[in-house]
């Protein structure tokens, strides 16, 4: 995408006013997006995304600059631009590239565009047929299949040449259940860092039947309760919970200011001894994994919390400087627009000791949150929310009436010490989260989870 | 490149054609301790083609400007034109009679130097920093200057062009007492930088964050509710989409068969409007070509119109309403509003506080996910205060308040004289409030 000539030009003119450190991203994506409405294709969408940012750090700052214009004399001037920013001394920069190839751990076996997209649509139109014949109360379908393949190159001063490819495949398959006067959704959205050989390893007629069962089942719900209760939280997305209670405020982008409640808490009780969570950006395939972070370090597997006690934050190169800490290799952005920052990659809550019917048996009144949807939380107080899309009351330690419109609140540091059951299956689903660096793939995952006492937003 | 696209989409059997693409350039600068934190300069540019194959239209764009990238562009766009549904016609379009005038870019906005601007968020940040011992940072100082161009250019004979700027700054502060931290955030806009305060922008975000100090949660019940202006704004726009025709056409609209139906409070008149003194934005045509245009879409309580692009104004029979914009030039042609707002009501907000009794809702998190915009239900975490006979009794949070939107716009009971639009945000609201929600918390 870059001759080594260019970027090594690009580095030095970047360098040139005494700036500490340069970097080169450059980025050939290429999209394709289907959505189906009721059977019916509505839209269809391909393209290409390129572009190339450059960054230089002088001390704890950063300069940033993008342009999709990666002709020489354009980014030399981009460079000259950018390192007019910074005032210190002239400096020589001699720079020599090591390649790093990292081996992919995430095979793929059909690539974008390898499939024809009628193909792909007789699917989405079998899977709205199996929605619709679920229930007559089901009104409308909706589905859609996005496929990308992003082809990136990391090229820094410090001699760094690394370049990854990640192809990213999801479908979605949604139903709406109607009765005239009210509406209710369900739905199910799979991805992986796969190609559309995602498809093979998901039973698509489950799904669409699920997604119209929730539908349906929402539909003759009563509204949630309000106030504090018992709250279980399913296993897969209900991880979410702690991706916005405790993930983001272990993010160096909030810890480096001293702006998340987590801050100084190394080696300290954050979270119930049962809980142990882990940020792995290595697991093969998954929707939040790839080979190198969008600075060229190597993704790793992180202990973010072991027992209850927090073992690590996930840092990125800037934020490392200030606190003295060394890549995690978290450092991820959405595209060549956005400077990368400390980001999550697949997070989850490992799998504990106790039975999923044991917490439902033992617990007298509460809410099992089964389905989750997303969520948000403002690091500095650790305030967070996230909504529940499919929810049921629990009663003499059973699952009883279906409720809908709740959504969860808590503050991440109260929460993760009130978790006082974790189940022994742990599993994952897929989100997009949206942060300073833009929105990226992301996991969120756990076992089932009961918390002793949350704030549930119901209407009764 | 445009010539080459032309060409290589009628060699391809193209029979019409259509280039929209945005240019664009933006600098901002975060500043935090006196210092440039981060600095950032872009040029964002893109094409989206899209053209008739067989009678049916195909889209596909890119950001690469180069020779190689004409041919997979055009054979993308042909593959999704093939595989869209026979009947559905999208036509392009010759041109409007005569485009509104625009205030577009102001000279003015170019003239404040990238040097200028950091000294302007530097200040912003000193002044936070200063009026309160109780700030312990400001997290996020930004300053920001963006233009962008739009243009669209077809073989019906369409080529037009807008150019609009505009300036933004905001500071992020955070404040503890005792055991309690709270953030408080002012953000401005103008389309340049003339009513630029860092005293105002500072004043007000430290204001904000040092009275929710202290803040705890309240019993849960029925409480009279009182959105501030930009919370109501933001609260309505998720379920915007309700009003555009083709949500109605699908299905996914409560809002069907609702034409001439009273659909809220008397109080509420909502219209879209070419422009707005008080907001930023402001375009002459949509992405299809459209002229913009004035539109009253709630009066009295009334649903007139859903909002129109032309391929939903063909299955209505009617005209398009200027309202067939993409989300962004990647996408295809959908529908969004130029400027909506909600008429500003005859009582001034200090009087309407005066006698209240509830909750003041000064921010709701979590829109994106706590609100569902199909079945109008809503279950938002909120900050705020209760108040009794207009007397603040104490900061609110760890509070969700709950809903139904249908529902709540038949139970407005009073709207302010404050309108107001917030940078960035789609629509502009004055304060609003409402009974029948429900406030969970201890």
């Amino acid at each position: 995408m870059i001759n080594k000539e260019v970027a090594k030009n690009v580095l030095a003119k970047a360098l040139s006013t005494g700036g500490d450190f340069a970097e080169i991203f450059i980025e050939n994506k290429t999209t394709a997006n289907i959505s189906l409405v009721s059977g019916k294709l509505d839209q269809a969408v391909s393209g290409i995304d390129y572009g190339l940012g450059l960054r230089i750090f002088k001390g704890y700052n950063a300069i940033y600059a993008y342009t999709n214009d990666t002709s020489e004399s354009n980014l030399l001037k981009i460079a000259k631009d950018a390192a007019a920013a910074i005032q210190g001394g002239q400096k020589e920069t001699v720079l020599d590239f090591t390649t790093k190839t990292v081996p992919s751990i995430h095979p793929i076996i059909k690539l974008p565009g390898s499939v024809p997209k009628s193909d792909i649509i007789d699917i989405l139109k079998q899977a709205s047929q199996w929605s619709f014949d679920y229930d007559p109360q089901i009104t409308q379908t909706s589905g859609g299949y996005t496929e990308e393949m992003q082809d990136v190159a990391i090229i820094n001063s410090n001699g760094l040449w690394a370049e990854d490819r990640r192809i990213r495949t999801r479908i979605y398959v949604g139903a709406v259940a109607g009765n005239g006067q009210e509406k209710q959704t369900g739905g199910h959205g799979p991805g992986a860092h796969k190609g559309y050989e995602l498809l093979n390893t998901i039973n698509l007629e489950e799904l669409a039947k699920d997604s119209a069962r929730i539908a349906v089942t929402m539909l003759g719900a009563d509204y949630a309760p309000s106030g504090k209760m018992p709250v279980i939280i399913d296993k897969g997305f209900g991880g979410v919970i702690f991706h916005e209670a405790c993930g983001h405020s272990l993010e160096a982008t909030a810890i480096a200011k001293g702006a998340s409640e987590f801050c100084g808490k190394m080696g300290q009780p954050i979270a119930s001894s049962i809980v142990t969570a882990i940020d792995d950006g290595t697991i093969p395939n998954y929707w939040g994994s790839q080979n190198i972070d969008d600075e060229g370090t190597p993704t790793r597997k992180n202990i973010l919390i072991e027992n209850g006690i927090l073992k690590s934050y996930l840092v990125d190169t800037l934020n490392g400087i200030k606190m003295e800490t060394p890549s995690t290799g978290s450092s991820r952005r959405q595209s060549y627009k956005f400077a990368p920052t400390s980001r999550m990659t697949n997070t989850y809550i490992q799998a504990g000791s106790d039975k999923e019917a044991d917490i439902i048996a033992s617990t007298e009144h509460g809410l099992y949150a089964a389905k989750m949807g997303g969520g948000s939380v403002m690091p500095a107080t650790g305030e967070f929310n996230f909504a529940v899309t499919e929810a049921y009351m629990i009663k003499n330690g059973k699952i009883d009436k279906p409720v809908r419109g709740a959504s969860l609140i808590g503050k991440g540091s109260d929460v993760l010490l009130n978790i006082d059951a974790v189940a022994d299956k742990e599993t994952q689903d897929q989100g997009m989260c949206g942060s300073i660096s833009g929105a990226i793939h992301t996991n969120v995952g756990q076992p089932m989870i009961r918390v002793k006492e949350m704030i549930v937003g119901g209407r009764n | 490149m445009k010539k080459e696209i032309y060409e290589e989409a009628a060699s391809q059997g193209f029979s019409d054609w259509e280039i929209y693409s945005v240019n664009g350039s933006s600098f901002e600068a975060q500043i935090l301790k006196g210092q440039v934190r981060e600095y950032k300069n872009s040029a964002p540019s893109g094409l989206s083609f899209r053209g008739t194959y067989n009678g049916k239209m195909g889209y596909a764009y890119t950001e690469k400007m180069e020779s190689d990238v004409v041919k997979p562009l055009v054979s993308m766009a042909k593959e999704n034109a093939i595989i869209k549904e026979e009947g559905e016609v999208e036509e392009l379009f010759k041109g409007s009679p005569s485009y509104p005038e625009i205030e577009g870019l102001r000279p003015a906005l170019g003239q404040v130097s990238a040097a200028q601007k950091i000294e302007m968020a530097k200040e912003m940040e000193r002044i936070a920093l200063s009026l309160d011992k109780r700030v312990v940072a400001a997290d996020y100082c930004i300053i920001r200057a963006g233009e962008n161009r739009v243009s669209i250019a077809n073989s019906a004979g369409l080529d037009l062009s807008d150019e609009s700027g505009n300036g933004v700054a905001g500071v992020v502060v955070r404040v503890v007492d005792g055991n309690s931290t709270k953030v408080g955030m002012e953000i401005w806009g103008g389309k340049d930088f003339s009513t630029f305060n860092a005293e105002a922008i500072a004043k007000e975000a430290v204001s904000e964050a040092i009275k929710k100090l202290g803040a705890t949660s309240i019993k849960s019940g029925d409480y009279k509710v009182m959105f501030k202006n930009e919370v109501f704004a933001n609260l309505f726009s998720v379920f915007l989409s309700n009003f555009f025709a083709e949500t109605v056409q699908k299905g996914f609209s409560l809002l069907k068969d609702k034409v001439g139906e009273q659909i809220a409070n008397p109080l509420l008149t909502v219209r879209d409007n070419i422009s707005h003194p008080l907001s930023l934005s402001a375009a002459s045509f949509d992405s299809e070509g459209v002229a913009v245009r004035d539109k009253v879409v709630i009066e009295n309580g009334v649903l007139k119109t859903y909002l129109y692009n032309l391929k939903a104004a063909k299955k209505d029979g009617t005209q398009s309403t200027g309202n067939g914009f993409k989300s962004s030039f990647k996408g295809d042609i959908r529908t969004n509003v130029n400027n909506f707002f909600i008429e500003a009501g005859k009582t001034p907000f200090e009087e309407m506080m005066k006698s209240f009794s509830g909750v003041l809702i000064t921010d709701l998190q979590g829109l994106h996910s706590g609100a569902n915009s199909i079945s109008g239900d809503f279950s938002l975490q909120a900050e705020g205060f209760l108040i009794e006979n207009g007397e603040v009794v104490k900061p609110v949070e760890q509070i969700t308040v709950a809903g139904n939107f249908y529902t709540f716009l038949k139970n407005i009971t009073q709207i302010a004289d404050n309108l107001h639009f917030y940078p960035f945000a789609q629509i502009g609201s004055p304060a609003v409030l409402a009974e029948g929600l429900k406030i969970a918390g201890e």
